[in-house]
């Protein structure tokens, strides 16, 4: 059973292919540079931008059907609040970032052939 | 068909609400920003019968951006908030400024064209 579920972008999209393929192109392309941002936010306790990142993150997770990611970014993204507890965003990170990992291999397995080649 | 605004600056969510109202047959003008939404309601003839604005954004915040709407270009344009699960104070502080209706990330596109067409019907 895959990580990720289609069904909303398809429904959403009409079924149109090319643009169901230029999403998840993107959601691929820019995932890494979220972790990245979310990865210094965490180090430097910046939660402000933490909560920011991940609060724009969310959406996004859940267009491609990684729902229960979604559901770890919203709760992370409470846990960054002003009234949130701080001290439990490590380990709910690291259990979020495991698993959006995973999910990425997946991901871009399946749709190598949208991917740029590196240079 | 109606000609809608669309401000948010998430990428994929700005996509996939422009190609919802596309199929829908709307003429859509989708920005990244609050203050490229301002600017668009200013051009003289814009003929914007539907603002859908996302909450959360850098430069101007959709909070200002229905601010503005209303009281500083008082326009009585119908505006259609995106909101996240748990910003309900903030969907509260929009319908408070202004704003008619509000749409939780992620919806379906039923709901988007329902409360789309809800809303053109009533101006």
């Amino acid at each position: 059973m895959k990580q990720y579920n289609l069904d909303y972008l398809k429904e959403m999209s009409g079924g149109d292919a090319a643009f169901m393929d230029e999403m998840i192109g993107y959601f691929l392309e820019n995932s890494p540079s979220v972790i990245t941002r979310l990865d210094q936010c965490l180090q430097s306790g910046d939660w402000e931008g933490f909560r920011f990142a991940i609060h724009k993150f969310a959406p996004n997770l859940a267009i491609v059907g990684l729902n229960s990611l979604a559901e770890m970014a919203s709760r992370l993204e409470q846990l960054s609040g002003v009234s949130g507890d701080h001290g439990l965003i490590p380990a709910t990170y690291d259990g979020f970032r495991e698993r959006l990992s995973s999910a990425l291999d997946e991901m871009n397995l399946d749709f190598s052939h949208l991917l740029k080649p590196k240079s | 068909m109606a000609k809608i605004l669309v401000c948010e600056d998430d990428f994929m969510v700005l996509k996939t609400v422009e190609h919802r109202l596309k199929l829908d047959g709307y003429t859509v003008l989708a920005v990244t920003d609050g203050s490229k939404a301002i600017e668009a309601l200013k051009v003289p003839d814009s003929d914007i019968g539907l603002i859908i604005t996302d909450l959360l954004m850098p430069f101007i915040s959709g909070l200002e951006l229905i601010h503005q709407v209303r009281v500083e270009l008082n326009r009585e344009t119908p505006i259609i908030v995106l909101s996240k699960l748990g910003n309900e104070d903030t969907v509260l502080e929009a319908f408070n400024l202004g704003a008619d209706d509000y749409l939780t990330k992620p919806f379906s596109p039923n709901e988007l064209s329902i409360r789309v067409k809800k809303l053109l019907l009533r101006r």
